[in-house]
């Protein structure tokens, strides 16, 4: 199931702007490795899911997967073929906004190669262009 | 530990400060960069980008700083990267003396094969990537080695554990975990469809409908007057 928050103060949200980049969540933390977003944009649930499932499918139950984005935003949707007003449509799905340097997903425990391979996968489910990071050292 | 030799760095003082002189350097392959401490004033300085990036990437801790025909010992307190983590923006450095003990975070190295993850889905997870170590400046080592060859499935690695160099020593608690091996727990794979309505509970719903409630309930006939009101108003 997708990834959503279990309480929230309020059911709806503004649609809101994405500027600027990230300042924050920008190096890998907790892995080795780790899949550096490029652009700016949200990430949906599903999109999340689709990346883990893909690396988790890769590396065969070898390392560790963390997932450093979470669907906070409630994006609405008005049914089709519904008329314009009648005040804000329902909740659809959950989204994360992601801003240019924002780290997505990271893998610790594998080989330099493999984890390349498997975030390069989860690339592929990504709506953004992104690019493979190694953890800087102090 | 064998004396080693300081690396040197050749700086400019810059005499223009601010963001867009800082850029101005950057585009040029330069890197704006200040000099402080030990009470005296602090010194703008631009540094060449390569050979900062080549000191960074060897984890040199302590450089040989010449400014115009004298030299003096600066450690890299702290280095501002890019939102990419790719460019360096700033870089901060503190005047030492030689003789001085200091605090720096020295980056932990985990070596040998440990016994553990011979097993199916073991891994190692390094918890704490770098240790904070007072030495004198002239013995910061590179890396510590923190050897994880004896460790099984479940057994950790603290900070106690590990054999600091001669003249090292930190003050870190030594229950701290460095390094320890898990089991990644298999997934469990649910048939079951998500639920349609599906939301998260939405916090102050229940009790503001609890409050409503209440409010209805006590003042029955101020009620009945208020709700008498609005209709002469429709007539209107």
């Amino acid at each position: 199931m997708p990834l959503m928050p279990k309480r929230v103060k309020f059911r709806k949200q503004q649609r809101g702007k994405l500027r600027g980049v990230a300042t924050r969540c920008n190096y890998v933390a907790f892995g080795e490795y780790g899949l550096q977003c490029m652009d700016i944009g949200w990430l949906t649930a599903r999109q999340i899911e689709a990346g883990r499932v893909a690396a988790t499918h890769f590396l065969q139950r070898e390392g560790k997967i963390y997932v450093r984005v979470f669907p906070d935003k409630p994006i609405s949707k008005k049914p089709l073929e519904t008329r314009m007003g009648t005040g804000k449509a329902e909740p659809e799905y959950w989204a994360a906004r992601v801003k240019p340097g924002t780290v997505l997903f990271e893998i610790a425990g594998v080989a330099s190669e493999v984890a390349k391979q498997a975030l390069s996968r989860v690339a592929h489910k990504m709506p953004f262009k992104c690019r493979f990071v190694e953890r800087r050292h102090a | 530990m064998a004396k080693r030799e300081i690396p040197k760095i050749k700086v400019e003082p810059r005499p223009r400060i601010g963001s867009r002189y800082a850029t101005r350097l950057r585009k040029g392959g330069q890197l704006p960069a200040v000099i402080y401490g030990h009470k005296k004033d602090p010194v703008h300085v631009a540094v060449n980008e390569e050979e900062m990036h080549e000191l960074l990437h060897r984890n040199t801790h302590l450089l040989e700083v010449m400014i115009d025909s004298r030299s003096e010992p600066c450690l890299v307190r702290d280095v501002q990267w890019d939102h990419m983590g790719s460019e360096i923006l700033h870089v901060d450095l503190a005047r030492v003396d030689l003789n001085e003990r200091v605090t720096v975070e020295v980056e932990l190295v985990l070596t040998g094969d440990a016994v553990g993850l011979k097993e199916v889905g073991a891994f190692i997870e390094q918890q704490l990537k770098a240790l904070p170590v007072q030495c004198l400046v002239t013995e910061i080592p590179d890396n510590i080695k923190v050897d994880v060859g004896h460790l099984k499935v479940d057994e950790s690695v603290t900070v106690g554990q590990i054999k600091l160099p001669e003249g090292v020593t930190t003050k870190t608690s030594p229950d701290a975990i460095v390094a320890a091996i898990h089991i990644v727990k298999e997934e469990i794979v649910e048939v079951v469809a998500p639920e349609a309505g599906s939301e998260p509970e939405v916090i102050g719903k229940k009790l503001e409908e609890g409050a409503e409630g209440e409010a209805a309930a006590a003042p029955a006939a101020g009620g009945a007057k208020k709700e008498a009101a609005p209709k002469k108003d429709d007539k209107k």
